[in-house]
Order: C-alpha cells, then structure tokens, then sequence
C-alpha cells in the first residue's frame, strides 16, 4: 500500500519556504479541491494543464518542478484564483515562477510575433530614447502638452504596425474625441513609456521597474491631477502593481470607462445619437478580476441611448479569456478557446464590446483567419470607440 | 575617434548579396560601416531583426532584395516591403525615422549596390548616432 501524499496546507512559517513564488502560494493553503482545473480554460482545450498538479508539484519538489510547458501555458486570466476556496493567488504565483525561473530556461519566454513585442519594452526601457508617438492623432482633436489630464495611450501608437487586421489607433482618437467633447484638453506626452505588463507577466522585473520608474518620473512632475487610460492592461498596471515600485501616485489613475460613467452623471457629457446595435461585454481579465472593475464598462453601456446590451452567460469573475495572456501563449489551442467564446457571444448579440485593446485584437486576430467552426457574423468593437459613436 | 553610421545591411542570397559581391569583385569602394546580413530571401525579414540591430546599436538598417518581378521565390520581396512598411511605423514612434530603408539590385548591379549603401550612409550620418546605442563615441 503506498503511502498518502500530505499536501502542506497553509505552511505555518511563509519564511521557512525559500522560494518566493512559493511563499505567495502559501500565504493561502491550497487544498487540492481541483476547482481550479475545471474553471481553467486552458484546461478544457488541453486536459493534460492542470493549475492543482503544478502547486502539487511545487510543493513536492521543492519549488523547481514546474515543468517549461505548464510555466508558459498558464494565461494568469485568474479564472482558477476567483472560484478558489482559499483563494490561491495562482497568477501570481506563476508570474513569481517566471522570474525566477526565466533565467534558467532552455529558451527565452515565448513571446508570439518573434519575439517583437517583448523587444519594443526592451527598447521603451534605455535611456535616450526621443519618441515620436503622436502621429497617430488626426486633425480635429485637442491634446495638450500640460494640463490636468493625461491620456496615457500605452502601446496602441506601436500595435497598428504590428497587427494590420484592426485599427488600434481608432480607440485613441476615440478616447480623445470624448475627452475634448466633455471640455477636457487631454495631455499625450512623448516621453510615455511602455507601461510594462507584458514585461513583468513574462518573468522580466528588472525592465518592468525601469519602465516604471521612467513613467512616474515624467507622471508626477507633471502636475496633473488625473491620469485615464483606454487599456486595461495599463489601468491595472498604473493603479495596482506601480504603486507597489514607485510608492503610492499622488494622483487618481482611471479607467476610460470610470471617465465616461463621472462625466455623464455630472451632465458634462450627453450621448446625443442613437447606437442601434445588439452587443454584449467581454470582461477583460485585467480589467475584471485583477483590477475588480466590472460596472463601469457596463454603465457606459446602459448609458447609450439605443443600445441593446445582452449579457453572455460566464460573466464578471467567471468572465472566460480571450485566449492570449500577455502575448505569450498563443496556438492551435487558443483558437478553440477563442471559438468558445465568439460562439458564446455570437448566440446572444452581433457585437462584442470589450474594454481592453488587447481583447479585440487577440478576438479580431481569431476572425481574420479561418475559423474552427463557421461562426455567425460578429464584429468585436472597443468600449471607447462605441462610446464615441454615440456623440453624434 | 570620429563617428562613423553603422548600417546594418540585410542582403538576399540571389540578388543583394550578390550584387554586394560583385562590387567587392570589381573593386568597388562603399562605407566600412555597411556589415551585410546574408538571408535567403527579403521576405524572411523579421520585424524582430529590424528592431534589434536598433537596439544592439546600429544606426541604420538597410535591406536590400530584388527588383520588382525577379524575386527567386516569385513574390518575398513584396512581402518583404508590405512587412517593412508597417515595421516602419513602429520605427517612426521610436524616433528613429528615417533609419530603415529597402532598395533593390539585381546580382549584376554591383555599382547600384554601393551607391546604395554610400547613400544610405550618407542620410544616417545626417540623423547623427543612434539614441538607443548606451555609450556613443565622441
């Protein structure tokens, strides 16, 4: 008869592990219920990913087991944490794993697009750098070199030479128009750097603090009072893991949505022109379960005149990835997800709302090629740009 | 020590290459700081390459492929420019515009080949030394 394996449950002593990915996860004991496996949507594509059997075998092999495939399959989407028990912070986890381990790998994080995206962080992070990012601002609209607001566009200047299939650029513009039609003169600064999510999710601290401590410089000597982004990566970012390398902002860092939703209610914002289209919201995962922002995308919506939003049936915490987490992990595998969850909100609406640039283009990405299985005609639309439509 | 522009020259097996070769051959002068890349073809032109000869501190990158038409695997040099068109964009935001160019020279075209190179030199030196570079030379 073998013996039982006995899972040290919530170790005593967080500092007598040595590991530092290990400590995160003992902070909570993991009890091996498996919720986290069948909520994973990595696991319903690939039955052989398991989030329990990679914190059975950290455990049991004293912290280097993860084997290179379960490192990077992991998309830190944080479904498996939101339907934990003792609520396992698993992406953290994972992404502490990364860093640890991203040194002592055969090979480099699987950065998708050759490694492009990765290179660019790289380069935001060196000093001298002189950029040239506003180009992408068209006639009409009014930026500022100093104010209270600043519009922090964080990569979307760079993904339109990248991925050729969706115009990111328009949710910029988008952000803008609002921005100026609500009176506020947005600041869009040259010297904004990357916000470095995808930096620090693949394992690279070292660049992320860089980047960060480059983006605080040129934030707070501003002086602005605000600070509002499209993206949910940034807005996760900048609110929740900057404050933990550059101290507490002294000022308020919003999410585009939060914007729109405090200037309708103070009357400085009025959608004029009817939207007539049926949509539905995809939560980003930044967004929603790490930045615990569900309703404010939500009322942007209901504050559309003409809209009709329906929702799907996994939302808010239990809100299913787009697929993609931090261009790391994307294969035949993501596109089954990505099926998933187009047939999802292709059965209830027409149109696919997310918050996140990022979402619309791993979901536009999916459409741009062939499908698994034909799906009915769905358009993915970013938050900011439908919010913009309504203006009239 | 005075500056002198280091270009990156990513040159096609058949044509750029070639025609690199063919002004070595016929005794050909072009800048010192011209260090070809051999690839196949233009169209296996990674975005990625583009980026990091910037970041590794070249001053210039310069590819060079076949003209319209004569390209060996029919189309990559098409490819290729669709690729470094949209890469441009990305170059531009960094503030380093101006600093990647394509051009064509048939395997004959040794002189097309130097003058391209001589050129391009030319342009990068006007731009000065690449910021990304962490110690430039005085």
């Amino acid at each position: 008869m073998t013996e039982a394996v006995v899972i040290p449950v919530g170790v005593s002593e967080p500092s007598a592990a040595p590991d530092a990915a290990l400590r995160t996860l003992a902070q909570e004991g993991c009890i091996q219920c498996n919720k986290c496996t069948f909520a994973c949507p990595v696991h319903r594509v690939d039955v052989l990913f398991s989030p329990r059997k990679v914190i059975l075998q950290a455990y049991l092999g004293g912290g280097d087991d993860v084997t290179e495939r379960d490192l990077w399959a992991c998309l830190t989407c944080g479904e498996c944490q939101a339907v934990c028990p003792t609520q396992v912070p698993y992406p953290a986890f994972i992404r502490e794993k990364r860093e640890k381990l991203r040194d002592v790998m055969d090979r480099a994080a699987p950065c998708k697009h050759g490694g492009f995206k990765d290179l660019v962080a790289e380069i935001m992070a060196k000093p001298n750098l002189m950029q040239d990012r506003r180009q992408w601002i068209g006639d009409g609209l009014k930026v500022a070199d100093t104010g209270d607001t600043i519009y922090f566009t964080g990569c979307m200047p760079y993904l339109d030479g990248i991925f050729s299939y969706c115009d990111s650029a328009e949710i910029g513009r988008a952000a803008i128009r609002i921005m100026n039609a609500a009176g506020i003169v947005p600041v869009v600064s040259n010297l904004e750097r990357c916000c470095g999510h995808d930096a620090l999710w693949n394992g690279k601290r070292e660049t992320f603090e860089t980047l960060a401590k480059r983006n605080a410089k040129w934030i707070v000597d501003s002086g602005a009072k605000r600070l509002v982004t499209a993206c949910a990566e940034c807005y996760y970012m900048l609110k929740h893991e900057y404050p933990k390398v550059i101290g507490p902002w002294p000022l308020e860092v919003l999410h585009m949505s939060e914007l729109i939703g405090e200037l309708v209610k103070d009357g400085r914002l009025t959608f004029a022109k009817p939207v007539p289209l049926l949509v539905t919201y995809q939560d980003p995962c930044r967004l929603g379960r790490h930045a615990k922002e569900y309703d404010a995308p939500r009322e942007v919506l209901q504050a559309i005149p003409g809209l009709t939003f329906v929702e799907m049936d996994r939302v808010r915490e239990n809100s299913m990835c787009c697929g993609v987490g931090a261009y790391s992990n994307c294969d035949a595998q993501t596109k089954f997800m990505q099926q998933e969850r187009l047939e999802e909100a292709a059965s209830k609406a027409d149109h696919m709302v997310t918050a996140c640039p990022h979402c619309r283009i791993h979901f536009s990405c999916y459409l741009d090629g062939k499908p698994v299985d034909p799906l009915p005609p769905l358009k993915i639309v970013d938050l900011t740009v439908l919010a913009a439509q309504a203006l009239g | 020590m005075t500056w002198e522009p280091q270009i990156a020259a990513f040159c096609c097996n058949w044509c750029g290459y070639a025609a690199a070769d063919q002004a070595g051959a016929a005794k050909m002068e072009y800048p010192a700081g011209v260090k070809i890349v051999r690839l196949m073809c233009t169209g296996m032109m990674d975005p990625y390459y583009v980026l990091r000869a910037f970041e590794r501190g070249f001053d210039g990158v310069l590819v060079v492929g076949c003209h319209v038409g004569s390209c060996h695997y029919k189309s990559g040099n098409l490819q290729a420019k669709e690729q470094l068109d949209r890469v441009d964009r990305v170059v531009r935001a960094l503030g380093l515009g101006g600093r990647l160019a394509m051009t064509a020279a048939s395997a004959a075209e040794g002189n097309v080949f130097a003058d391209a190179a001589r050129d391009f030199t030319e342009k990068v030196r006007k731009l000065g030394p690449n910021p990304l570079r962490q110690a430039v030379p005085a």
